[in-house]
């Protein structure tokens, strides 16, 4: 990723973000310094992405969702007002009342895998891991990992399914109804089939 | 607390028809898919499940049951323990 100038006058790049070439930011969309956004990224308005966080490539982010120090992989969608936190033990100050400072808390950031999606106005806790392609439903509260491939939803989050790649759930043959992609168990984990079935 | 297999697949059953009312009522064998239960209603049967039997429906069974006598039978599995 090269250092670009601001990719739309109307969102903000602060000094010391970095955003890669075709990345546009919408409306009062901010990227802390320290953040670093990959190429042809859509950031929607009023979105917030948080100094340390790394957004990988043709990732969407919907309007008034805020990312603190997120990873997300390449692809992956973030849908409006969703919540990536990091802090696991927020406070406003130090048990002595002085005001908190970067210093004085450990960061715990969320891990967003690629071509994953987390519905709109979903909160994902510090330190948990999406895994990639896996689909959290709107409204969710996920306070776990999710398996990559996997649709949970709920507060808090559980896991109700698996996801394809294209966004359908599979059925109890993990095939997709919608693009007959197929799947299968591998230790433990999801494995697309090489090539959809044709028929 | 337990629950006997004839009385659990009962409680899954009554739960399906509830949450998807049709004009047959649900067989242990018919799939969560052709009664019409997407993945939210799946997260409203195991709430119900739980409430009903007070066994706890784990992620695995509520993902991997494809029908109710499935998900009877993942439920009285005996629990996994880590080696």
């Amino acid at each position: 990723v090269t250092p670009q100038p601001a990719p739309a006058p109307d969102g903000w790049l602060d000094a010391g973000a970095v955003a890669g070439p075709g990345t546009r930011l919408w409306h009062q969309a901010q990227v802390a310094a320290g953040a670093v956004l990959g190429d042809g990224c859509t950031l929607g308005k009023g979105c917030f992405i948080g100094a340390g966080s790394v957004i990988g490539d043709r990732v969407k982010i919907g309007n008034y969702a805020c990312l603190f120090g997120a990873s997300v992989g390449d692809e992956a969608m973030i849908c409006p007002g969703a919540l990536l936190l990091e802090d696991p033990a927020p406070r406003a100050t130090t048990p002595g009342g002085a005001r908190k400072d970067p210093d004085d808390w450990a960061s715990r950031p969320v891990t967003i895998g690629a071509g994953a999606t987390v519905g709109a106005g979903a909160v994902i806790a510090p330190g948990v891991t999406v895994g990639a392609r896996a689909l959290v439903g709107l409204g969710s509260v996920v306070l776990r990992d999710v398996p990559a491939h996997g649709l949970v939803i709920g507060n808090p989050a559980r896991q109700v399914g698996w996801a394809c790649r294209c966004a359908a759930t599979l059925d109890a043959s993990l095939a997709c109804p919608a693009c007959r992609r197929a799947y299968h168990r591998e230790d433990g984990q999801l494995a697309e089939h090489p090539e959809p079935p044709h028929g | 607390v337990t629950a006997a297999p004839a009385q659990l697949l009962q409680q899954i059953l009554l739960a399906v028809q509830r949450i998807r009312p049709g004009p047959a009522a649900p067989r242990p064998g018919d799939t969560f898919t052709g009664l019409g239960l997407d993945s939210l209603d799946r997260l409203t049967l195991a709430a119900a499940v739980e409430h009903a039997t007070g066994l706890a429906v784990s992620d695995e069974a509520l993902s991997g049951a494809a029908s109710p006598g499935d998900l009877a039978r993942l439920l009285l599995l005996p629990e996994r323990t880590t080696p």
